[in-house]
């Protein structure tokens, strides 16, 4: 866990990295607020939910920061790939569930283009809209459940000395 | 043989790299050309330039901090009913203010956004007269702008005997409104009907309520239908199946005039500009008695605003009634069925 600590923190520390991240937080805040406000000009949200989105946001940004950091060094498989992703989905995904007030038109039209009828769709918004805070934690939860297991995929593979990083050496078995 | 292996890798990586950051800029550009097309459809998707990063982050900023600092709480007067000179605003505005509206939406000077995407449907007929159908939360703050453009479009129709105080929940906005009828503000139950007569038309309200002190609430319309089917008015329980057979809704405020089904409000009108949160509303600042007298003498954005509002519902029935009332004689209106295409 030190080690995996350790990791994020040298890596969001790197300038190029830190701009990464700073550049990823202004994109996600700006796909979020986009899908949110196509419901409406006008969001209203309690206070617990706003910071949620805040962090999700930043979650999400660091997600696809350490997800860039493991595919520059070579070390991400198609999991890593795939749960670096999750950041963009779990912005989106964010977005609509924000966007979910008097009127739920994205929601709407997807449940509606899957067949649904009125009253279904209708239950489908009422979870959505009364289920808000907990959707957020799930969805920050899982970014940083996938934070994790990238970050320590590298911190597998490498280890910092003197604030740099080197790669670990392959224990050779010595069978041909 | 090693140096052209770890070129060809190191190759490979770069190319996973660019397939990777290509992927994600695809997904971001998709979704933007979506929300860009669905903002060129709909009045209800505003300010959204991918480029205006400042004024996005400041609007959703501003509009995740409601409180009471910035949008005073109250609900002063909630229930009452209007007196008669407060009725009279609603019921004798003059046909000139809808004319000019209607110009003033026509020529493009009106600052905020009137418009609606409707969708043909068949007009729903109760006692021989075609029927404007209402589905609405007294929480909901898109509902609580709305219903003064409907007051003001159904009194070209008929006449309100009684109108109520009202405002939309604390946490969407606290907006001062009109209620049909003495609304159940501390419960979540359905509230029907309105104190309305009309010889041209049928007005059927569906009113969901909530706790007025907390957010937008709205019960599943399964709830809501079996609460219509237990109040044993046929006509209501009808009007309520063709809200669900239709498929079309997607929130509140949800209205059928005539022939023309509308999902969502037709403007967006909380004061004399455009809001960017629920937290600079100056309706929120207003009173009941300051909001009508706007109505009575409108000299500004927001009560022209209005009156367009209402024009375009006007427009929307008067083609079902064969232009039977009066105000569907007013050339605004005619040019408004017309640029619209409202049948």
């Amino acid at each position: 866990m030190q080690n995996v600590t350790q990791m994020l923190i040298y890596i969001l520390t790197k300038p190029k990295y830190l701009l990464l991240l700073i550049a990823s937080l202004i994109v996600y805040y700006i796909i979020f607020s986009n899908i949110a406000l196509s419901s409406g000009p006008v969001v209203s949200q309690p206070m617990n939910v706003a910071y949620l989105t805040y962090l999700l946001t930043f979650t999400s940004a660091v997600l696809i920061t350490v997800t860039v950091f493991l595919v520059n060094f070579n070390f991400a498989n198609i999991k890593n790939d795939i749960y670096g992703s999750f950041s963009l989905v779990s912005t989106m995904l964010g977005g609509i569930v924000a966007g979910c007030g008097c009127q739920a038109p994205i929601i709407a039209t997807i449940m509606y283009t899957l067949g649904l009828n009125t009253l279904s769709v209708s239950n489908v918004l009422y979870s959505v809209d009364n289920n808000q805070t907990l959707i957020f934690s799930l969805l920050i939860l899982l970014n940083t459940f996938f934070i994790f297991y990238n970050t320590k995929q590298i911190s597998s593979k490498c280890v910092i000395k003197n604030n740099s990083i080197y790669i670990k050496k392959r224990k050779h078995t010595g069978k041909k | 043989m090693a140096k052209a292996s770890s070129a060809k890798k190191e190759f490979s990586d770069k190319i996973r790299m660019f397939k990777i950051i290509s992927s994600v800029a695809l997904v971001i550009g998709i979704i933007g050309i979506l929300i860009g097309a669905y903002s060129l459809a709909s009045i209800s998707n505003l300010n959204l330039e991918l480029n205006n990063v400042t004024s996005i982050i400041h609007n959703v900023s501003s509009s995740t901090q409601v409180s009471a600092a910035q949008t005073p709480q109250t609900l002063a007067g909630i229930d009452q009913p209007f007196n008669e000179t407060q009725l009279g605003v609603i019921n004798n505005a003059p046909l000139q203010y809808f004319e000019k509206a209607g110009m003033m939406y026509l020529n493009h000077s009106l600052v905020n956004e009137v418009g609606a995407q409707t969708v043909n449907v068949s007009a729903f007929y109760a006692n021989g007269k075609p029927s404007v159908i209402y589905l609405g939360s007294i929480t909901c703050i898109f509902c609580g702008e709305n219903r003064w453009a409907m007051a003001l479009a159904l009194s070209r129709f008929g006449n309100f005997t009684a109108l109520y105080k009202g405002y939309s929940s604390f946490g969407d906005g606290d907006v001062p409104t009109i209620y049909w009828s003495q609304d159940n503000y501390n419960i979540s139950t359905l509230d029907t009907g309105a104190h309305y007569q009309s010889k041209y038309i049928n007005f059927i309200a569906f009113e969901d309520t909530g706790p007025i002190t907390g957010g937008f609430s709205l019960q599943p319309l399964s709830t809501i239908q079996q609460e219509v089917n237990a109040t044993g008015n046929v006509t209501y329980e009808n009007a309520f199946s063709l809200i669900l057979k239709l498929n079309s809704f997607q929130g509140t405020p949800y209205t059928i005039w005539g022939d023309n089904q509308v999902g969502g409000a037709d403007a967006i009108d909380f004061g004399n500009t455009t809001p960017t949160s629920a937290s600079n509303l100056e309706i929120a600042h207003m009173t009941h008695a300051q909001i009508l007298s706007e109505f009575a003498a409108p000299n500004d954005q927001f009560g022209w605003t209005e009156y367009a509002a209402a024009d375009l519902y006007i427009a929307m029935l008067c083609p079902s009634i064969n232009n039977a009332a009066p105000v569907c004689s007013l050339p605004a209106i005619k040019q408004i069925i017309a640029q619209n295409h409202y049948v």
